[in-house]
């Protein structure tokens, strides 16, 4: 085996080494998840704490990529006569092709653990709270005509009285917006999110300098138009329906985000 | 006798090229040593508890006291299974304290205007050196965090705010004169039936 070879079996074992510990990482944490998903009340915060520790893990397991490519291997090829300009850029992106698999697995677990997350808490609310709830007007004690599942503070004349009532829904419905809807939404959109992702590193891997690689960086550019749009479409729709109280909101939200689509 | 004295300058230069030659190389294997003791100063601390207690006494270094280990246990810091970095900041002081001690004997032993200007080099890196290998050291030290670990310091997190849920109510806005009743969702200013303000 001459020294080349030698050289390119490290860097190969290394790389296995670092993706044996990953999916060594996110096995153990899966083996968790369910069990902190099954205590969850009404909020996730116990979600994100252990997520960023995972994520952190994972972070570091990308810096050593950069750094032993940066601090070893890239001199070592460097040195070596016989190692192409072509050839070390191919040893580079091995290991950016890594850590951009890792990044994609990463960001797929995170939905889809954070959806599991808002499930559980939506139906813990849905059970706890009685939506055929009946509100009295303050002034005259006629019912109130109240929509119990609400997701903002509201005024509601009383039909009897005209009196104003001011209605402040439950707390726990209100934070579905964030421990529930939102990550339902995204879990719609996990395969755009990802796509998205990966069209930014084949992107980042071209120079569009050159012709050829011109060709491929315009057609991912409007790849990536089209499914940040309908990423936007489906996450904001999804929001619209289910959250109809702040649908003008989500509504402008996604039309600001849809012509910021349009920008590669 | 011309040629005499030019001998004898020849010889003299020859004799400061070697001495040049001589100090720079007693300042190189200076700094060089200075960097495989610091070096395995921490490699002691991280690695060997038996050694390290050498480390210590060589050092003239106080080791932590029952208290202070006491302390640092019940502060919450992750535990280490090396030397616990405020021992190594001791035992590290100590240790740039002497190379410095050593390097300024050894400044006042030379005479040749670059040695000189190197090792001064050298003496002013040392708060640097110390501050990068302090560091190094803490990283080094930190236990590895592993999966259940990060559950279990999350685990307090859970259901936080869910102690905090407050059920649904209705309320409304009566003027405190005469209690009449708030009649419009505009209206924010004065009560319509005695005119005193709404929101005061």
């Amino acid at each position: 085996m001459s020294k080349k070879e030698e050289l390119i079996q490290k860097w190969d074992v290394f790389l296995a080494k670092i993706e044996e510990r990953f999916n060594d990482l996110l096995a153990e944490a899966n083996e968790n998840w369910p069990l902190v998903i099954e205590q969850l009340e009404y909020d996730s915060s116990v979600i994100s704490n252990a997520w960023n520790g995972i994520s952190n893990q994972v972070d570091s397991l990308q810096n050593k990529i950069d750094d032993t490519w940066d601090e070893k291997m890239d001199p070592l090829f460097g040195m070596m006569d016989e190692v192409s300009g072509a050839e070390r850029m191919e040893q580079l992106y091995k290991g950016k092709d890594l850590d951009n698999k890792m990044s994609g697995i990463l960001t797929e677990q995170r939905i889809k653990i954070s959806a599991d997350a808002g499930r559980k808490i939506y139906a813990n609310v849905i059970a706890h709270i009685d939506l055929n709830k009946i509100h009295a007007c303050k002034q005259c004690s006629a019912p109130l005509p109240i929509q119990i599942y609400s997701f903002v503070a509201k005024n509601i004349k009383c039909d009897a009285c005209g009196t104003v009532n001011s209605y402040e829904p439950d707390s726990r419905i209100r934070s579905l917006e964030y421990y529930a809807m939102n990550q339902l939404a995204e879990e719609l959109v996990i395969s755009e999110i990802v796509r998205e992702e990966e069209i930014g590193y084949e992107m980042w891997k071209l120079d569009a300098r050159i012709a050829s690689e011109k060709i491929i960086v315009d057609e991912l550019s409007k790849e990536l138009v089209i499914v940040r749009k309908k990423r936007i479409n489906t996450y904001y729709n999804y929001l619209i329906e289910n959250i109809a109280d702040k649908a003008t909101i989500y509504e402008n939200q996604k039309n600001e985000r849809l012509k910021w689509a349009e920008k590669v | 006798m011309f040629g005499k004295k030019r001998k004898i300058k020849k010889e003299e230069a020859l004799n400061k090229l070697k001495n040049d030659e001589t100090q720079r190389l007693q300042i190189e294997q200076h700094i060089a040593e200075f960097h495989v003791q610091l070096s395995s100063l921490q490699k002691k601390g991280l690695h060997n508890k038996d050694e390290w207690q050498s480390v210590l006494s060589n050092y003239k270094v106080t080791a932590l006291t029952a208290l202070e280990l006491e302390t640092i246990e019940k502060s919450g810091v992750p535990l280490t299974k090396s030397a616990y970095p405020v021992e190594f900041n001791r035992a590290l002081t100590s240790f740039i304290q002497i190379a410095a001690q050593e390097t300024e004997a050894l400044l006042l032993e030379l005479k040749n205007s670059e040695s000189v200007a190197m090792l001064h080099h050298f003496k002013d890196e040392l708060s640097s050196i110390k501050q990068v290998t302090l560091l190094s050291y803490i990283e080094q030290a930190k236990p590895k965090m592993n999966v259940s670990a990060i559950f279990q310091n999350a685990a307090p997190s859970l259901n936080q705010y869910s102690k905090y849920a407050t059920t649904d109510k209705v309320e409304s806005i009566k003027c405190k004169t005469c209690g009449a009743a708030r009649l419009e969702t505009d209206q924010y200013d004065v009560c319509f039936y005695c005119g005193t303000p709404l929101f005061e």
